[in-house]
């Protein structure tokens, strides 16, 4: 009778546990994009404290004089960290300022999202919102160095809007068919934006708009956005049942108005580069 | 006896399958899914080809916190160059805008018309798209009171039959307005007889403008001045 009980606690208390493992391994990533749960950058120092501690020295005292000695302070790493990331993104917008092509500039830390041609800013715009993946912010800090090093290459897009609005036209017959057919200009009609831009290196870069969407639009949008979750989704399970996971893909989302969105994905040609900055 | 000694062992044995079952794939998702692993994982074949000199580790941080300001600083002073020191002109093809700029200031703002992004289709069959180019481009040639030599789909967008090339059909001394700037490829910046327009993508390639903006931007723009069109 006890070993009966006994049986059924473990049960339960290992299917609880595997249920908590699903959820926060399976589930939630995918529920908030974020093919990490918890991000956190290590710093060299704290792994020096753990080593000391596995090491059973007691820390900081043992440890405290050799990593004065040997060393910089937490404050002189981080800032050489930050300059050693900004000296690699100038680095990668010099080397497309070289290029006959309109690039994209995204700084994050600003929040500003910027179309550059050979080092001249042709249009900027704030980034009303933002979003990124904890899958980036996780990278042990060399590694993220050397991933904003080179510029990001479009490899495709998905999107609700058309890079050049074609309009075909049949020719006139006769001027009579010509004066007939002739209709005053309006202003365009701008559509609702929803983008997906893949980029190499496996960066996925998703623009959408401020402003509300409504009626049609909306389930044209979701549905894309369904497609993308449901792609994860079986990504996932695959990943448990071949136990081979596809590499993380780290994602950006950011939010601008609808007209800036507009003009940043018409003005991109289709192998477009990116520098990013955060 | 033995039947029932071979009971007790199924009995005793087989339901623990089910926890070691569930103990099994927890292990197994705590090794082969993504969340218990490196952020880097799988991040190293993306950045093994480029190099980045020095390891952000080493001990001499303050040369190299000194280095990289260096470097910063140098990057900087070089990006800065690459801003052309005579004034330019900004397109904006969604907006139908222009910005005429120097190195530092925003000379003047103002309303344009770009491409109408128009394909048309020639009762041949031939298909002529009327789109406005993308990039970089300077000004090969300035022209007061511009004549335009139309070409064939000028007559054919109209139901009319293209002339020979050399007709005095094909001279127009009134639709480029007072001033032309020529970028290359029969592409120009030129002023319109439809200002009411402007603002509109209604064109067929090339940028018109209001007659005050083009006369600013005619005596600004130099021969080779850039031309930036998004």
């Amino acid at each position: 009778m006890a070993k009966k009980h006994l049986f059924w606690t473990i049960t339960s208390l290992l299917i609880l546990l595997a249920a908590y493992v699903l959820t926060t391994t399976v589930i939630m990533p995918v529920v908030k994009t974020n093919p990490l749960p918890e991000a956190k950058t290590v710093r060299v120092e704290e792994k020096k404290e753990t080593n000391a501690k596995k090491s059973g020295k007691d820390f900081p005292k043992a440890a405290a004089a050799e990593i004065e000695s040997t060393y910089p302070g937490k404050d002189d790493l981080s800032s050489l960290f930050e300059l050693r990331k900004s000296e690699m993104m100038l680095r990668a917008r010099y080397s497309l300022s070289s290029e006959d092509s309109i690039y994209l500039v995204l700084d994050l830390i600003d929040k500003v999202a910027s179309l550059e041609m050979k080092g001249v800013p042709l249009h900027q715009c704030k980034i009303v919102d933002l979003f990124v993946s904890n899958s980036i912010q996780k990278f042990h800090t060399e590694t993220l160095i050397r991933w904003l090093a080179q510029p990001f290459v479009l490899k495709n897009a998905v999107s609700t809007i058309a890079r050049v609005p074609f309009v075909e036209k049949i020719a006139p017959k006769d001027t009579i068919e010509a004066n007939k057919s002739e209709v005053l200009p309006a202003t365009p009609k701008l559509d609702d934006v929803y983008i997906v831009m893949n980029f190499e290196r496996n960066l996925q870069l998703i623009i959408q708009q401020e402003e509300k969407i409504e009626g049609p639009e909306k389930l044209r949008i979701d549905s894309l956005k369904w497609s993308f979750k449901k792609k994860e989704i079986n990504k996932s399970i695959k990943s448990l049942t071949t136990f081979n996971r596809e590499a993380i893909v780290p994602q950006i989302a950011i939010t601008l108005k609808k007209l800036d969105a507009t003009v940043l994905f018409r003005a991109l040609p289709y192998k477009s580069k990116m520098v990013l900055k955060m | 006896m033995m039947e029932t000694e071979e009971k007790g062992w199924f009995r005793k044995y087989v339901p623990w399958i089910i926890p070691f079952m569930i103990c099994i794939f927890i292990v197994s998702m705590i090794i082969y899914t993504p969340a218990f692993q490196n952020g880097a994982y799988k991040m190293k074949s993306w950045v093994s080809s480029y190099s980045v000199n020095g390891d952000i580790n080493s001990q001499n941080s303050a040369r190299q916190i000194q280095l990289s300001k260096n470097n910063i600083q140098a990057l900087k002073s070089k990006s800065a160059d690459l801003l052309p020191l005579k004034p330019y002109i900004l397109i904006n093809t969604t907006e139908n805008r222009f910005v005429l700029r120097n190195s530092k200031d925003t000379i003047r703002t103002g309303v344009c018309s770009t491409g109408k992004d128009e394909i048309l289709i020639y009762p041949d069959g031939t298909r002529k798209p009327f789109k406005t180019p993308k990039g970089m481009f300077s000004v090969q040639l300035k022209r007061k009171d511009p004549v335009w030599t139309k070409p064939d789909w000028a007559f054919i967008e109209e139901g009319l039959k293209p002339p020979s090339a050399r007709s005095a059909e094909r001279y127009d001394e009134a639709t480029l307005g007072s001033y032309a700037l020529n970028i290359g490829d029969g592409y120009m910046l030129h002023g319109t007889l439809y200002q009411r327009f402007l603002g509109l993508p209604v064109t067929h390639g090339c940028v018109r403008l209001g007659d005050a903006d083009l006369e600013v931007i005619f005596n600004t723009l130099d021969k080779g001045a850039k031309v930036f069109i998004y």
